[in-house]
């Protein structure tokens, strides 16, 4: 009977100290929202991203078979990825998806989508101290780490050659970048 | 073990188990299903129903429907120049073409509200999957989409009304005023298909 007794005792001391830790671990700073967080990356990375005309830049290469609509283009979505076809941007032009190409602003926010995830290992990737597939801008793709929409890229097949270019700041693959951007 | 011993420890059994069933609900699927509302009173629960809205909310792996599918959806004529004040017309026998990543493919026929669906048995693609839709001799009609499908399994995830940013609006067949020949020979179709004499049109 004082077993028990001690047994409940115990119980209850348990849950008391596990409802202490989380009573404590909710009482955590307030965040800054002043803080900024620098991420560094070449002159050109925008240039490269975007391409532009007979060039398919990365920007192509992610708006076609990443954007999709039941995909990242979702206004939810860590990498969001707006698109003519896609998400539209919502501002005064009042574009919507099958309507008027991709516009600059969609592609500077699909630019910091990209790059923003990981921001200070995306730094150290452009600046040529990791290998790009570090990051889960290829990992996820790669399913190297969990991806709900499955492997879409194979190692060193054009879409994997058009980002991993793009992030070893060698200069972007347009070539590889044009022909992942193609249904196959 | 006393009875005010057993007490704590039942309390402390009955929470766990309330939180062990709590969590195996899906709130998110829950309001989704929810967010389509009631059956239209006109069309009796089957192949007619539910004509533009996400059929796999429903006739998917959590139900609540009893069969599941693992494509549908619903295909439309134009609503005409005013595209969503006119009517809504499903189209009869178009066919949806479906083309999966390992290069497996499946025609389906649209039935007189427009709807089509497929069931795991006959059709489970490997996304993503490109779509086209077919009417008419010599496939006169003809909409591909711009897109190819990543891993909705429901046209109207995405093509829902209105068009917005987020959406292109529901799947239509063509850009004018819907066909007469087309639409009086799809006159003998059991219920309205006409989605805009619906009571759900507004619906998702």
């Amino acid at each position: 009977m004082k077993m028990n007794a001690r047994f409940v005792g115990s119980v209850t001391l348990a849950m008391a100290i596990a409802a202490s830790f989380v009573v404590v671990a909710a009482c955590g700073p307030t965040p800054d929202p002043n803080r900024v967080t620098n991420i560094y990356t070449p002159d050109n990375a925008f240039e490269e991203y975007a391409g532009g005309g007979a060039q398919v830049g990365v920007d192509g290469f992610l708006a076609a078979r990443c954007a999709t609509l039941d995909c990242h283009g979702q206004i939810g979505r860590p990498l969001r990825l707006f698109s003519q076809d896609g998400l539209r941007i919502v501002d005064d032009a009042g574009n919507y998806p099958g309507g008027a190409p991709e516009t600059e602003s969609e592609i500077f926010a699909n630019f910091t989508a990209a790059i923003s995830i990981q921001p200070e290992l995306t730094s150290e990737v452009f600046a040529g101290n990791y290998d790009p597939h570090v990051l889960l801008l290829l990992r996820k793709p790669l399913q190297l780490e969990r991806h709900k929409g499955g492997p879409v890229l194979q190692p060193n097949d054009d879409g994997d050659t058009c980002l991993t270019s793009w992030l070893s700041g060698n200069g972007v693959d347009y070539t590889a970048c044009g022909n992942a951007a193609q249904y196959k | 073990m006393t009875p005010r011993m057993r007490i704590p420890l039942l309390l402390a059994g009955a929470m766990v188990v309330t939180a062990i069933v709590a969590s195996c609900a899906d709130p998110v699927h829950d309001q989704l299903v929810e967010s389509l509302g009631p059956e239209d009173p006109s069309i009796p629960e089957g192949q007619y129903h539910r004509a533009g809205q996400p059929c796999t909310a429903c006739h998917g792996p959590e139900g609540p429907a009893k069969t599941q599918f693992s494509l549908a959806g619903t295909i439309f004529w134009s609503g005409g120049v005013a595209q969503y004040s006119g009517s809504v017309i499903g189209v009869n026998n178009a066919v949806v073409s479906v083309e999966d990543a390992l290069a497996n493919t499946i025609q389906v026929q649209t039935n007189c509200v427009g709807n089509f669906f497929v069931t795991p048995s006959t059709y489970t693609p490997a996304f993503p999957i490109l779509v086209g839709v077919f009417e008419g001799p010599g496939n006169q009609y003809t909409a591909r989409m711009a897109t190819e499908i990543g891993r909705a399994t429901s046209c109207a995830e995405c093509h829902f009304d209105p068009v917005n940013y987020d959406t292109p609006g529901h799947i239509f067949l063509t850009g004018g005023a819907p066909p007469e020949a087309e639409v009086n020979a799809n006159s003998n179709c059991p219920v309205d298909p006409n989605l805009a004499d619906s009571p759900t049109a507004a619906l998702p």
